[in-house]
């Protein structure tokens, strides 16, 4: 100030002087109070915090007119985006596949089998004010969380149901307990979803485990192969039991034609045979003799000689 | 010479201005000390105020995790298990806090020990079962950290002003030497359990075989069993239909079906006998017979 003034005797310079100073200031007092002016993108919202103390409000997407730095503190969250944290897994190697860390991810089961078991976690921010001010690191929290639901399902659970059937049980339960957890800590995050990532027997008993999956399809293969067989056999034998009837049935066609044939045929002879009876009867016996005879042996003996035969003449023949 | 004593004493005031205004963020609380002395303690955030030779330690309100390294414990049948935890915890009691705990670290390495004593104890009074069990009424894992927690809560909460909010177990695992039996146990009930499946696959295959050869048989069965009837009543009709014609003149029926008889039965292997005077040869032996002339008819 006194600088100011003393040039002030000499020359008309100084009041120029002291107005640069002014509007220096002037202009630094702007650009502060400018700090104060900020927008919210529109996939963010933004927790305030004045002198410490959290505004009510969380701000949506808009320009804002606040009090400048130092006051306002302005945390701006993506509130859309959909992180992610890999429990016993590393979420940064995804490019080259993730590998479950084997260390960290054998959990024991409920039939004390060891298995390795990681996932995938994936949530949103649900309350801002929570994520910002309720703890410093909820990634952390979310994995722990995780990490130690999961570990409680699996030691409650025979290790043939982790693999197989239980897996979506697992999943819903891990991110039901998971969520009432976080919830209980008040961190306002809402899981979306919890995958199961790497859920396999540990290298030193894959080789038994893929033996039993071996197993289960030669039983199942077993059986399909005696279905085949049934499903061959039943039409086969249908088709042989309707053989034997129709065989049957042409066969009773035929004793009945025959029948009828031969008693009318009979009918017939017997219908004649009074007009000559002798004679018909005759041809009939002498007729048989003619075909039967010729392919007899035959000796004729004198009525005479009937009891001197030697029957040995007879048998010599042979 | 009036104006720099202006400037100091405007300097001085703006200086104690400025360390009369304390702002306390929503993450912490502030202890307001005099010398070193405390006097005051901020647990509600926003703009306070202070004596301006009084200072300001802040100390962090938010959850904490304390997550150290897994470690070993015996359970009471003596059994070993690799248990990870982790903590959740914050300041409650910044004052007692500060006293007695001072920093992040100095709080971390007092809960190691509350909750490694704790843990151990809890642990060693259960069996394996309580910890691994497929058997809902045995796993007692929620009772067993619930109880962890509640004894941690207790110890920490006095002297330290730390809440611990939660003890949980991030992983139930087995050490080195253990894991080699476990898994050659696994190993032995794999190949049980390989060995079960292959013998029910052929118990199953077994019995769709036998089934199998059963419904064919019956199918085959009742196939013959009607077959026969049709075939018997086949034979009945002609019994009836022959009886019929036969019943006209059952001598001539004889003579003709005997005569068929012949037929059939004497076959070249026969050797008959004939008498020279029978009916058939009576003309070798007799000579003619006296043929009637139709003029002596």
């Amino acid at each position: 100030m006194r600088a100011a003034h003393d040039p002030n005797t000499h020359e008309p310079r100084p009041p120029k002087w002291g107005r640069r100073f002014g509007s220096v200031i002037g202009l630094g007092l702007l650009a502060y109070l400018a700090t104060g002016v900020y927008y919210v993108r529109t996939d963010e919202h933004a927790v305030v915090q004045r002198c410490g103390k959290v505004l009510d409000r969380v701000r949506t997407p808009d320009l804002y007119v606040g009090l400048p730095y130092g006051i306002d503190k302005v945390t701006r969250l993506k509130v859309h985006e959909v992180k992610r944290v890999g429990v016993n897994v590393d979420l940064s190697e995804r490019p080259l596949g993730r590998r479950t860390d084997p260390g960290s991810a054998e959990c024991l089961t409920g039939d004390r089998n060891l298995i390795l078991v990681a996932a995938v976690v994936q949530y949103q921010i649900k309350d801002a004010k929570a994520y910002v001010l309720r703890t410093a690191d909820v990634a952390a929290l979310v994995r722990s969380a995780a990490a130690a639901s999961l570990a409680s399902v699996v030691s409650g659970t025979p290790v043939d149901d982790v693999l197989t059937v239980q897996r979506l049980a697992i999943r819903n339960r891990v991110r039901a307990e998971t969520q009432a957890a976080l919830d209980s800590w008040g961190v306002g995050v809402h899981l979306l979803e919890v995958s199961l990532e790497g859920v396999a027997p540990p290298q030193e008993v894959a080789e038994a485990f893929r033996d039993v999956t071996a197993a289960r399809e030669d039983r199942q293969r077993a059986i399909n192969e005696a279905n085949g067989y049934m499903s061959r056999l039943l039409p086969q034998s249908r088709g042989e039991a309707q053989r034997i009837l129709t065989e049957a049935e042409a066969e009773a066609a035929k004793i009945r034609q025959e029948s009828e044939g031969e008693a009318e045929r009979f009918r017939r002879m017997a219908a004649q045979l009074p007009n000559s009876p002798g004679v018909t009867i005759r041809r009939l016996i002498l007729e048989t003799l003619e075909q039967v005879l010729p392919r007899v042996n035959k000796v004729v003996v004198d009525s005479r000689a009937r009891d001197t035969l030697d029957l040995g003449l007879i048998e010599d023949k042979e | 010479m009036k104006h720099r004593w202006l400037i100091l004493v405007l300097a001085l005031a703006a200086l104690a201005a400025w360390r009369t205004l304390l702002f306390v963020d929503e993450t912490e609380f502030v202890i307001v000390t005099q010398f070193g002395r405390p006097v005051d303690t901020l647990r509600e955030a926003g703009l306070h105020f202070k004596l301006p030779y009084e200072s300001a330690t802040r100390i962090d309100k938010r959850l904490q995790i304390y997550d150290p390294r897994p470690s070993e414990f015996l359970t009471t049948e003596k059994k070993n298990v690799d248990l990870d935890v982790f903590v959740c915890w914050r300041v409650e009691e910044p004052l007692a806090f500060l006293e007695n705990v001072g920093s992040a670290a100095g709080a971390e390495a007092r809960l190691h020990d509350i909750i490694w004593s704790e843990l151990a104890a809890e642990v060693g009074r259960r069996p394996l079962e309580a910890i691994v069990s497929v058997e809902s009424e045995l796993h007692g894992l929620d009772e067993l950290v619930g109880e962890v927690t509640k004894r941690c809560a207790q110890r920490a909460s006095g002297s330290y002003g730390i809440r611990v909010v939660d003890v949980s177990l991030k992983r139930i695992a087995l050490p080195g030497q253990v894991r080699d039996s476990v898994f050659q146990r696994m190993r032995a009930e794999r190949s049980r359990m390989a060995r079960r499946y292959r013998a029910e696959g052929e118990e199953e295959a077994l019995k769709i075989r036998a089934e199998a050869d059963k419904q064919r048989t019956v199918v085959l069965a009742q196939a013959y069993a009607e077959a026969e009837k049709t075939r018997g009543a086949a034979e009945a009709d002609a019994i009836k239909t022959y009886a019929a014609a036969h019943q006209k003149d059952p001598a001539f029926y004889e003579l003709l079906r005997t005569l068929e008889a012949y037929r059939k039965i004497l076959d070249s292997k026969t050797t008959v006998l004939l008498s020279s005077d029978s009916q058939l040869l009576k003309y070798l032996t007799e000579g003619a017979p006296p043929v009637k002339t139709p003029e002596e008819k």
